[in-house]
């Protein structure tokens, strides 16, 4: 079947967080609002006809872009540009430059940001992309000629004619959420949200998994004192088979045959391995400069080596088996 | 309907409206600008369906309901409240809900996995963590071929995320082989 192609135009405001994105986009007839959370989007339409107000209230936004991120990569170099020539001048400019950025971003997240509603019959929808005053109003001189073009104005008192209308129809005026959020939160309070997953098995891959870091564990405990070169050998294989369960678990919970909690704690112990990945290669690092060694033994396996490091990594195996193996257990009995 | 506040949900006052599009918030003090469009004031006429009398056509659904229409995919009558306007045409829900005919067409995405990106992202990912190479750059190549033709992302038309990821795949691919062959051949020397 081919897909049927709409031309969107991007309407101003991108939220750009580290996991979450959002954007509204213009199409034909409705507003596209974007949602992406990692990799995967979710979409919202507004039809124009169907909006019947956007407001936008002062509120403070402190959230950091992703793309004002990417300056902390050149932190490391920095640090080992101003160890090497402490003298330099850029250990004097760079506080106050760091200070002068710090206090820039609490002005206009505090003094100049907001939020950006759009309601319709049915829903009322934060837009989180429009954020900044400035944005917001961009935004506005873009959407309302485009709403107004496929619904006409508003003329008048509109607030006393809607009011004329509600208690001519013999209704209640609504105080407090719209009622259609009510609505929802006694729906919420008659039924509990039902997670698909915990009324199916878990299967093999959870039990897996739970093994692989029980046992990583296990062996690194034993062998955390043992310097024979098979002891070093043995934990690749256990991280080998940690990725493969923790891949397995993604793709399973894809499908909707695993719990959230279950992926939560995959996507836990794979980025214990990294951190402790780097903790080592810091440490090796360290090691060197103190000992003064003209020559670095490189661990090309990429493995934790050092004790404490392994104990730390057992450590976290231990308990995040542990927790697999009680949200196994709990999928199976329910 | 009072139109609510943009930050807290509360309901803002309609009288401080009657100067113009700004009201302040009674509960959070936030200053609102509120734009409002003729849709807040229509009124939607409620679907009541009438009681059918004897010998007249009544609902499919709802026995003692008048029927109103046929719909036009399967020819049911249905009444008032279960007739469907879809695309200039009279649809029972039924149709509606099981999607029939062009309702599979029309109905509209509300999620995707961007797979594209996703493939760009392995190669990249691995490349801080670099032993997983040796997995991610055949993954990434089988991935990439297995999902070229999944759609993309409703507003995103290019698929350079796939190309890339998949180039960068075959290289890390191409360049681990090469490694274990190296070494192979270095330890072969040595003996």
């Amino acid at each position: 079947m081919k897909e049927e192609r709409i031309q969107y135009r991007k309407l101003p405001g991108r939220l750009r967080g580290i996991l979450r994105g959002a954007s509204v986009w213009q199409g034909p007839d409705h507003l596209l609002l974007v949602q992406s959370v990692r990799f995967r989007e979710e979409y919202r339409r507004f039809y124009f006809k169907d909006v019947q107000a956007i407001a936008v209230a002062k509120a403070p936004r402190f959230y950091v872009s992703a793309r004002a991120l990417l300056p902390l990569i050149a932190v490391p170099f920095l640090a080992a540009y101003l160890i090497a020539r402490p003298s330099s001048s850029l250990v004097m400019i760079l506080p106050i430059l760091i200070a002068l950025l710090l206090g820039a971003w609490v002005i206009v997240a505090s003094q100049f940001s907001c939020r950006c509603r759009i309601y319709t019959a049915v829903s009322s929808e934060e837009l989180p992309s429009v954020s900044r005053s400035w944005t917001a109003r961009r935004f506005l001189a873009r959407v309302e000629p485009i709403i107004s073009a496929a619904q006409g104005t508003v003329d008048g008192d509109w607030a006393q004619r809607v009011d004329d209308r509600w208690w001519a129809e013999g209704r209640a005026v609504a105080v407090g959420p719209s009622g259609s959020q009510f609505a929802e939160a006694l729906q919420g309070e008659t039924a509990a949200p039902v997670n698909p997953a915990s009324g199916r098995r878990m299967g093999v891959v959870g039990i897996c998994f739970a093994a692989a870091l029980l046992l990583s564990a296990a062996f690194d405990f034993l062998t955390l004192n043992h310097p024979a070169a098979w002891t070093r050998a043995v934990p690749l294989w256990f991280a080998v088979a940690k990725i493969v369960a923790a891949s397995f678990i993604f793709i399973r919970y894809d499908r909707s045959r695993v719990s959230s909690r279950l992926r939560a704690l995959a996507i836990a112990a794979l980025v214990v391995m990294g951190l402790l990945f780097y903790a080592g290669q810091i440490r090796t690092s360290v090691q060197a400069e103190i000992t003064k060694s003209k020559t670095v033994r490189v661990d090309t396996s990429g493995m934790v080596t050092a004790p404490v490091l392994r104990g730390v990594e057992a450590g976290a195996d231990v308990l995040l088996g542990l927790l697999a193996v009680i949200v196994v257990l709990r999928g199976e009995r329910s | 309907m009072p139109i609510p506040c943009a930050r807290c949900q509360m309901p803002l006052p309609k009288w401080e409206f009657r100067s113009g599009t700004t009201a302040t918030c009674p509960s959070c003090m936030s200053p609102n600008t509120v734009s409002v469009f003729p849709a807040l004031l229509q009124q939607q006429a409620p679907a009541l369906p009438e009681a059918a009398l004897a010998g007249e056509a009544c609902c499919y659904d709802h026995p003692t309901k008048r029927a109103v229409a046929a719909c036009s995919q399967c020819g049911r009558f249905i009444c008032q409240l279960c007739s469907v306007d879809f695309a200039g045409e009279t649809w029972c829900p039924s149709c509606v809900a099981a999607g029939a005919g062009r309702a599979r067409e029309a109905r509209a995405d509300t999620s995707r996995t961007l797979y594209d990106s996703i493939v760009l992202a392995i190669p990249l990912l691995s490349l801080v963590f670099w032993p997983l190479l040796v997995l991610t750059g055949p993954a990434t190549v089988i991935l990439a071929v297995m999902k070229w033709k999944q759609p993309l992302s409703l507003v995103r038309r290019s698929r350079w995320r796939f190309l890339v990821g998949s180039v960068l795949g075959i290289l890390t691919s191409a360049a681990c082989v090469w490694l274990f062959v190296y070494l192979a051949m270095s330890g072969r020397n040595a003996k």
